[in-house]
């Protein structure tokens, strides 16, 4: 008889491995509220801590007891809890103790500011598999600028130490702005070196789930996207790696609307209990106050998932998929259509694939391909990053350094997709 | 007479068909770890749900396993000093 102590690596390699040809749900996203004390105009779902409207809808902490034995009863292993700020409610402690005891493998999202001694302690006593904080700058003006809310950055790094300081599975990281650009390395180099923290960065910024393309206001234009992804050797490997398996890989064109691992490894709750795809994706929503999970699995989301592509485009046979960040829900955010590809999600991948060296097939009706007309300007831009003429060490702060706020006119919505 | 238990810092599941012990409370087992277990140790888990003594978990794994009862006996308690020693199975009652 044996018990083997397995590590986190293997086990997690072993069970996509055995469930690789399965639809079985393993990966759950839990948004317990979209509240949130700070007002990142980047963001794409928050909502003022003093909305009441939205706090009295949220599930309450015995919908989510019953939400939580359902799926661990499923199978499900990996659980994310995300907001908002999902320590902006006060129960949130007792919603994670109970997850905790069901076995769940847990992942906290968090900006860190509410974090007090009072919260570490317990996470130590309850230790999550791992906590990742949004650092949003590396100075307090930076960081202030796209949070809105003074003595933000003094609260961040206060329970970043709080947490470090109990040995907790911390890691750091960041979303590329206009605002704080210049500071990604300075981020970097404060999580890996000061901390000794993994940190990851990423530039992809949506519309926001109610339309207002508010965050588009501080999203990076293609070529910073780039010049920052490959500043660092390891990522643009990572991207020439992909590129070159992509090429040799015999794809067929994608016939579901979705290709993820939505729907079929895993799927998201809000903090309503709307059963959905992913965190991003809201046009097909299942009412969990109406419906039991495993009815939503079974038959509501295995039916999105296996909506087939109604029309080919662009993306139908693209060769640089692996290399664009793009997805259904993504299109659904910025177009309003999970088939209509993103323009903008596009022209990164070819800068991509071309300042790597690498020859992108051509695809009908793109405007990064021959002929097409940001061909041009793409070319001048893969050029330039190839050449490091743009260098990321070199960046300094936007020219003024205004608070960016959002909070009434982002949270507003569009008013015209009928569902805001 | 001394019974061996799971220990309340830990909780198991079952997942495609493994069982897997997973550390709730801080400072027990290996966080970075998971713990699985094998049909026999499986048995024994679910043996000690509820205090049970050495001699009991012996009778009842030579019996489903058919195995030969000294054997099974160092089986089991060098498997239970393995779980005692990661914080995942507590003791109560005294030693007999």
């Amino acid at each position: 008889m044996t018990m083997e102590a397995i590590s986190y690596g293997e086990f997690s390699l072993g069970l996509h491995q055995q469930f690789a040809d399965k639809r079985a749900p393993m990966e759950v996203a839990l948004e317990v509220t979209r509240r949130c004390p700070l007002e990142c105009q980047h963001c794409y779902n928050n909502l003022p801590m003093g909305d009441l409207a939205a706090r009295n809808r949220e599930l309450s902490k015995e919908e989510y007891e019953g939400i939580l034995t359902e799926l661990a009863d499923m199978g499900v292993i990996w659980l994310l809890f995300t907001g908002g700020e999902i320590f902006a409610r006060k129960d949130f402690l007792e919603i994670y103790t109970f997850a905790k005891k069901k076995g769940f493998l847990i992942t906290l999202f968090t900006n860190g500011i509410l974090i007090n001694e009072r919260i570490a302690d317990y996470l130590k006593e309850y230790p999550p598999f791992a906590i990742e904080i949004t650092l949003y700058g590396r100075t307090k003006e930076t960081y202030e600028t796209l949070t809105a809310m003074p003595g933000s950055f003094d609260r961040c790094i206060r329970g970043i130490r709080l947490l470090q300081e109990r040995g907790l599975p911390l890691k750091l990281k960041t979303v590329g702005t206009t605002i704080n650009r210049h500071e990604v390395i300075g981020m970097k180099e404060f999580a890996e070196h000061e901390l000794g923290v993994d940190f990851k960065f990423d530039s992809q910024i949506n519309p926001r789930i109610d339309c207002s393309q508010a965050p588009l206001g501080v999203r990076l234009p293609p070529e910073d996207v780039v010049t920052l992804d490959l500043h660092w050797s390891n990522i643009a490997a990572e991207h020439k790696a992909n590129l070159d398996r992509e090429r040799h890989a015999a794809l067929g064109p994608r016939s579901t609307v979705y290709s993820c691992g939505g729907g079929l490894k895993s799927f998201a709750i809000d903090p309503y209990g709307q059963m959905s795809i992913c965190v991003l994706s809201h046009q097909d929503l299942y009412d969990l106050r109406s419906g039991s999970v495993k009815d939503g699995w079974d038959h509501f989301l295995l039916e999105v998932r296996k909506r087939p592509r109604t029309r080919p485009t662009k993306c139908s046979t693209c060769r640089i998929r692996s290399v664009c960040s793009t997805c259904a829900a993504v299109s659904e955010l910025e177009n309003g259509n999970a088939e209509t590809p993103v323009d903008f999600m596009c022209e990164v991948a070819h800068l991509r694939a071309v300042a790597l060296g690498c020859e992108v097939p051509e695809q009908g009706d793109c405007e990064c391909c021959r002929d097409g007309e940001r061909r041009n300007a793409m070319l001048e831009a893969a050029a330039r990053i190839a050449s490091h003429a743009n260098n990321v060490a070199e960046w300094t702060a936007p020219q003024t350094l205004l608070p960016v706020l959002n909070s009434s006119a982002a949270a507003s919505g569009c008013g015209g997709c009928g569902t805001h | 007479m001394q019974s061996y238990v799971r220990a309340s810092s830990v909780v198991s599941r079952v997942i495609a068909g493994e069982t897997l012990i997973v550390p709730v409370r801080g400072g027990v087992g290996d966080l970075a770890s998971i713990y699985s277990l094998n049909p026999v140790a499986s048995s024994i888990w679910n043996a000690i749900a509820q205090p049970c003594s050495q001699e009991k978990i012996v009778e009842c794994i030579a019996e489903e396993f058919a195995g030969e009862a000294p054997q099974v006996e160092q089986d089991v308690k060098s498997f239970l000093a393995e779980m005692q020693s990661a914080g995942l199975v507590e003791t109560v009652g005294v030693p007999a």
